[in-house]
């Protein structure tokens, strides 16, 4: 069992409408993008995997729409998150606003065992249109830091910049939270079947 | 505490075997057990519903594997029917070949009126649910395969007695379909399943798993993938101990390269009993993207200010040892003293699951 035990890594991002995050998702899996804006409609996933500290994991990255939040998909949807991506866009200040509650909704509807360190990213997208800009760096990290040291990078998805770096900080960390979870198993009320005595051969008779 | 884990689907199956019937129909020269959820109205038919340019989804025909029943589909009768989906689980009668299977499901859908469906396929149902697609390719509509498989070879060493297992007293062969359940510490819901399962276990006639037994060592050969465009393909894996070998699973990928796979962190032999909403959320986006709603979807509809699930909280949402509050919000419902007819159903459950989620915003 230990040999083959895969890691798979579930990795929400959130942002407003229109920031980017299918096409940060997008740059990160397919290394494509598209700069025909097409709303997301309720939530998908892309999986790839990537070698992190030497173990190969799976991340299941999910997209979820900006507008439309995730439809019937209910609690199932943050549950089991092991690590949530924020993003704005550093051209539009209301997108920035907007990071507390998204963060804020996340830690309600994943309820988090340990919320204060729950490990968050925060990407400022659109870096590539650099007359617009209107968030500085340093009032994006002043939030960050504010918010528990949160990692922040400025990517932008158009021209592949600090994407790659990005994801790896995502995946690395949420890899730490996955061990950390795995640490605390099992829970107290967790119950022991036991084994029968040799180790059975799956078989049906 | 640990009595509450135990009983963990007691109050939901409770609920189940209360709403839902238990039908029978004489298919194919077998009497076959199913039953049957959500708006008849749907059978696969290509219509469009009311959300403009999306089809209804097809009705679902969950299949179950070597030691399930049609009751082990239970969560998926509830949630999904609930949502709007046409859902139909079957138990398997006992034939020993898979085209003999195959055709039974076949039958049941003639039965049922059914001209498309989205077949789901736990472990051996899953084959059964390929062989389907390739005996009555037009039926198909998607498959949803979950820890199945496609080459039967991994099994032939484990199916050796197989020649002598009419033989066999009832309690050994019971007692080696219940080896296959995972052992040791296992998280508090999949230890639910295996508890269910235990229970379906001492069920499952005889003669059905003696005759399921042979079909797996039948040496059937699925020659090549199923006729179906792989984008309505969707294979569901639990990455924890599940009986039928990783090497069988990880073929199923490779059978099936464009097809979505949903991997599960946890889930085991059964993750749609043990993590049926992690499932049913992956069944849904992949319905979507098939460009598949479900019947009675409103989504802009308001919700209902006396929705049952607003005045009842779970009886034992409290005692649930893991967010199980998630349950369902149909099960809340059912606690309510009026019967729920599933035919009946309009919009206004739609939005119970996504209702707290709502607040927020």
């Amino acid at each position: 069992m230990a040999t083959r035990k895969k890691v798979l890594l579930k990795v929400i991002i959130l942002g407003d409408s229109g920031v980017g995050k299918t096409s940060l998702m997008n740059q990160y899996v397919n290394s494509k993008f598209s700069s025909q804006y097409k709303a997301t409609i309720g939530a998908d996933f892309l999986t790839k995997e990537v070698m992190v500290e030497d173990r190969l994991v799976t991340m299941q990255i999910w997209d979820t729409a900006g507008q439309e939040r995730f439809q019937s998909l209910g609690v199932a949807f943050y549950r089991g998150a092991d690590c949530c991506v924020l993003v704005f866009d550093v051209n539009l200040p209301k997108t920035f606003e907007n990071l507390d509650s998204w963060r804020d909704e996340f830690l309600i509807q994943a309820g988090p065992r340990d919320p204060d360190n729950f490990p968050f990213v925060v990407l400022g997208n659109k870096i590539d249109l650099e007359d617009q800009r209107r968030i500085s760096t340093k009032r994006a990290m002043t939030w960050c830091t504010l918010k528990g040291n949160i990692p922040y990078f400025e990517t932008s998805a158009k021209e592949n910049v600090e994407v790659e770096q990005a994801f790896h900080t995502i995946a690395k960390n949420a890899l730490k939270q996955e061990n950390d979870v795995d640490l605390g198993f099992p829970p107290p009320s967790a119950i022991k079947l036991h084994d029968p005595p040799p180790k059975q051969k799956k078989g049906c008779c | 505490m640990a009595a509450a884990t135990r009983t963990g689907f007691g109050h939901e199956h409770d609920a189940f075997v209360r709403a839902v019937p238990v039908k029978h129909a004489t298919v194919d020269d077998e009497y076959v057990t199913y039953y049957d959820v959500g708006p008849r109205s749907v059978t696969g038919a290509e219509t469009s519903s009311r959300l403009e340019g999306d089809e209804t989804t097809p009705p679902l025909i969950c299949i179950g594997g070597l030691a399930e029943s049609a009751a082990c589909f239970f969560r998926q009768l509830l949630s999904l029917g609930s949502l709007g989906y046409r859902v139909v689980a079957l138990s398997l009668p006992p034939r020993q070949t898979f085209p003999g299977l195959a055709a039974v499901v076949i039958g049941l859908c003639a039965h049922l009126g059914i001209d498309r469906a989205v077949l789901v396929g736990s472990g051996l149902g899953g084959f059964v649910a390929q062989v389907v697609t390739q005996e009555c390719p037009d039926l198909a509509a998607g498959l949803v395969l979950i820890n199945a498989f496609v080459d039967l070879a991994h099994f032939a060493s484990d199916l050796s007695c197989v020649p002598l297992i009419g033989f066999m007293p009832d309690v050994i062969i019971r007692r080696k379909l219940l080896s296959r359940l995972p052992s040791g510490l296992v998280a508090p819901e999949v230890a639910d399943s295996i508890d269910f399962m235990v229970e379906q276990v001492e069920q499952l006639p005889r003669n059905a798993i003696i005759s399921r037994c042979r079909a797996l060592a039948s040496h059937y050969d699925l020659d090549g993938p199923v006729p179906l465009d792989e984008d309505h393909i969707l294979i569901i894996d639990a990455l924890d101990d599940v009986a039928v070998p990783p090497k069988a699973r990880a073929e199923v990928v490779k059978f099936y390269p464009n097809a979505r796979v949903a991997e599960l962190k946890t889930g085991s032999n059964f993750p749609h009993l043990a993590v049926a909403l992690d499932v049913h959320m992956h069944m849904q986006v992949f319905f979507r993207a098939c460009g598949w709603a479900p019947a009675n979807s409103e989504p802009d509809e308001p919700e209902p200010a006396d929705h049952p699930s607003n005045s009842e909280p779970l009886p034992d949402a409290s005692s649930m040892p893991f967010p199980t509050a998630t349950l369902p919000s149909w099960s809340s419902a059912s606690a309510a003293p009026a019967p729920v007819v599933f035919d009946s159903f309009s919009g206004g459950f739609d939005e119970a699951d996504d209702e707290d989620a709502a607040d927020f915003f």
